[in-house]
């Protein structure tokens, strides 16, 4: 593919969102890019895997071992690369979609429970302290896309277990939000009644940020600067958008409006997180089950779960990007959550047992472009009641309460067979490296890459080589 | 104060300085309800029939979540579209300043912001660029909110001579147009 945009042109209309406003719309602007969005879904609360992809034979519940509420063996899922996992039954309705999407088991979160919050920091910005999202990186300037008008947009932004600061450049909207908007702006697409006022108002911004370039309010002033513009273009481009037709659902709507907005080439990210309290109840999710959940709810929110998933990626599959591609042919479709669930609970009556947090193990799932789909890869140990623990896993799951994330062999991407004594984080794969092999898949530069620590020549966290095509 | 000190030094990534955010959708309204309009009785949420789309606003323009964190006020693309959008409504509801008997939607102006501009109307005649109809504007809007140097980069910018083939309702859009969207007017300090 060619981008007849040249550097020349990139310094006319100027990088870093300067020139935005200038940029040619519609045919221009699609021309130089190589289209590829970023569709991600988080399963707020904690989703336990084991009634998805990496479930457990029901000797283990006979043994007391692992609550297991689907009550009904597992069958085998083996993928295209040879590798397997236990898939359980609630899984029915994403069979058909088999080779559409690869499953990512295996995979270390933190050595302690550091509740909610802290791991969903270190998914969306890579420690457990919070700092800026990865998702808005999607978006950075890069060797194939120039960035768009949205970071992104996002459904159900509130989660309840992480502070909002991650997300704060990604947008929420509604189907109401933007349709009486882009009916106002259909009128009257310009900011301002006179091109001079904006001119003046944007200098003026321009003047706050040199006041004290490293100080808050003059970051804050640029901040506004840098929007304004970009606010320009996409007044204009909503404009052209005709969301009258919009499902009521608030799922569908929202994967809509995703489908719109990629195809307008007007954002490039969306965050679809699941809600605890929804005017529609089969779309309302809560994972974190300390307490006992009753056989017949978990059953139906799993079965619910894997429907949902089915939804999206068929959504994908049936709408058309552009006259030769479907939606799931530009993006990559992500399934995440915070991390993994105890088998049971310690100290609480097995027959009635809920579970807890399990940071050493977590799941993912991954669709579309630039995905090896139709695979499994990683693991997690814990198999079968007989199954002798490694070392390593007693020592940080002494009770034996979790699965546990299989040591990787890097080189090879495959789980390794074998009994570590004691516990070494970069013998696993873990979450920094899944978001590394996402901000590779999009041509990040390397420099926003996730690094094993501060230090600038720090090694980055291998990205899964195997996963991308 | 010391663990801020040392959660600063160990350059955790969330102690470092962001930018400042905006103010906020409900500070943002009282400032327009001390300084612009007379607050409508009876009404809850006022500045919702000024803009589409109402309900979003106090979602997108900044909004406490229990009270205590001030969420979506950093701004963006979207936000400015919409901060936009008000502000040049208001902007030109208060060009109408003028034209007393056009019929709107609005609230009616601060006696004392009316007075303000009502000292346009004659534009660009010499009585209407007196300094002293730029100082009373801008202390109607800004409420000494301005830095010195933001004030004076104001009365410069609109006492140019630039500006005098401008309509008195230009000018006072112009002029009331840029103060709303001024990082004094929209910041938290």
């Amino acid at each position: 593919m060619t981008y007849p945009l040249k550097r020349r042109d990139l310094l006319k209309y100027g990088i870093a969102g300067i020139g935005l406003p200038f940029l040619p719309l519609r045919s221009g602007w699609s021309q130089i890019q190589d289209d590829h969005f970023l569709y991600m879904l988080h399963l707020d609360s904690a989703a336990d895997f084991t009634y998805l992809f990496d479930a457990r034979p029901l000797e283990m519940t006979k043994n007391n071992l692992q609550v297991n509420y689907m009550e009904e063996e597992p069958t085998l899922w083996t993928g295209l690369n040879g590798q397997s996992c236990w898939a359980s039954t609630a899984t029915a309705p994403l069979h058909a979609y088999k080779n559409d999407f690869s499953i990512v088991n295996g995979v270390f979160v933190h050595p302690n429970d550091i509740g909610h919050t802290g791991p969903t920091d270190i998914l969306f910005s890579g420690s457990q302290f919070g700092g800026p999202s990865f998702l808005p990186l999607i978006n950075t300037l890069n060797a194939k896309n120039l960035p768009t008008t949205l970071d992104g947009i996002k459904l159900n932004g509130r989660m309840l277990f992480s502070v909002d600061r991650h997300q704060s450049s990604l947008i929420e909207l509604s189907g109401s939000d933007v349709s009486s908007l882009i009916a106002a702006l259909k009128i009257n697409p310009q900011l301002s009644l006179y091109p001079d006022s904006l001119a003046f108002v944007l200098q003026r911004m321009q003047e706050g940020v040199l006041l004290n370039p490293q100080g808050q309010w003059s970051q804050g002033s640029g901040q506004l600067h840098q929007q304004l513009q970009k606010a320009s273009q996409l007044a204009r481009e909503l404009s052209h958008l005709d969301f009258s037709q919009l499902d009521t659902q608030a799922q569908r709507q929202f994967l809509q409006i995703f489908s719109k907005i990629s195809e307008a080439r007007m954002g490039r990210v969306a965050l679809e997180v699941t809600a605890f309290f929804a005017g529609d109840p089969s779309e309302q999710f809560f994972f974190d089950d300390h307490g006992f959940p009753g056989a017949s709810e978990t059953r139906d929110k799993y079965q619910r779960l894997s429907q949902k998933i089915a939804n999206t990626l068929e959504f994908f599959k049936t709408t058309a990007f552009d006259s030769q591609r479907s939606l799931l042919d530009v993006t990559t479709f992500v399934v995440t959550t915070e991390f993994g669930r105890t088998m049971r609970q310690q100290g609480v009556d097995f027959a009635t047992s809920g579970t807890d947090h399990n940071p050493l193990c977590n799941s993912y799932l991954f669709a579309g472009k630039g995905i090896r789909t139709g695979c499994v890869f990683g693991a997690s140990d814990f198999q079968s009641s007989q199954e002798t623990l490694s070392g390593a896993h007693l020592q940080l799951d002494k009770d034996q309460l979790c699965l546990m994330a299989k040591p990787f062999d890097f080189t090879n991407e495959l789980p390794l067979d074998v009994l570590p004594e004691v516990f070494n984080e970069d013998h696993y794969l873990n979450v920094n490296s899944i978001v590394n092999t996402l901000l590779r898949l999009f041509s990040v530069p390397e420099e926003h890459h996730r690094r094993k620590s501060t230090a600038v020549n720090s090694p980055l966290y291998p990205y899964l080589r195997s996963l991308l095509k | 104060m010391s663990i801020i000190a040392l959660l600063i030094s160990l350059n955790l990534p969330w102690a470092a300085a962001e930018p400042s955010k905006m103010i906020g959708f409900a500070a943002l309204e009282q400032k327009i309800f001390s300084r612009v309009y007379e607050k409508p009785q009876g009404e809850l949420l006022e500045l919702y029939g000024f803009i589409v789309p109402p309900q979003s606003f106090s979602q997108h323009l900044g909004f406490y979540d229990n009270g205590s964190t001030l969420k979506n006020a950093e701004p963006n693309s979207f936000n400015m579209v919409l901060l936009s959008f008000l502000m040049d409504r208001i902007a030109h509801n208060l060009a109408q300043t003028c034209n007393p008997n056009d019929p709107n939607n609005f609230p009616p102006l601060k006696s004392t912001l009316q007075k303000s501009l009502s000292a346009f109307c004659d534009w660009p005649a010499p009585s209407s660029l007196e300094q002293k109809n730029f100082d009373q504007l801008l202390l109607s809007m800004t409420v000494f909110d301005f830095s010195s140097k933001e004030q004076l980069a104001w009365k410069q910018h609109f006492q140019s001579p630039s500006q005098f083939t401008k309509s008195r309702e230009q000018i006072i859009y112009e002029m009331s147009y840029s103060l709303l969207m001024n990082p004094y007017f929209l910041l938290k300090k």
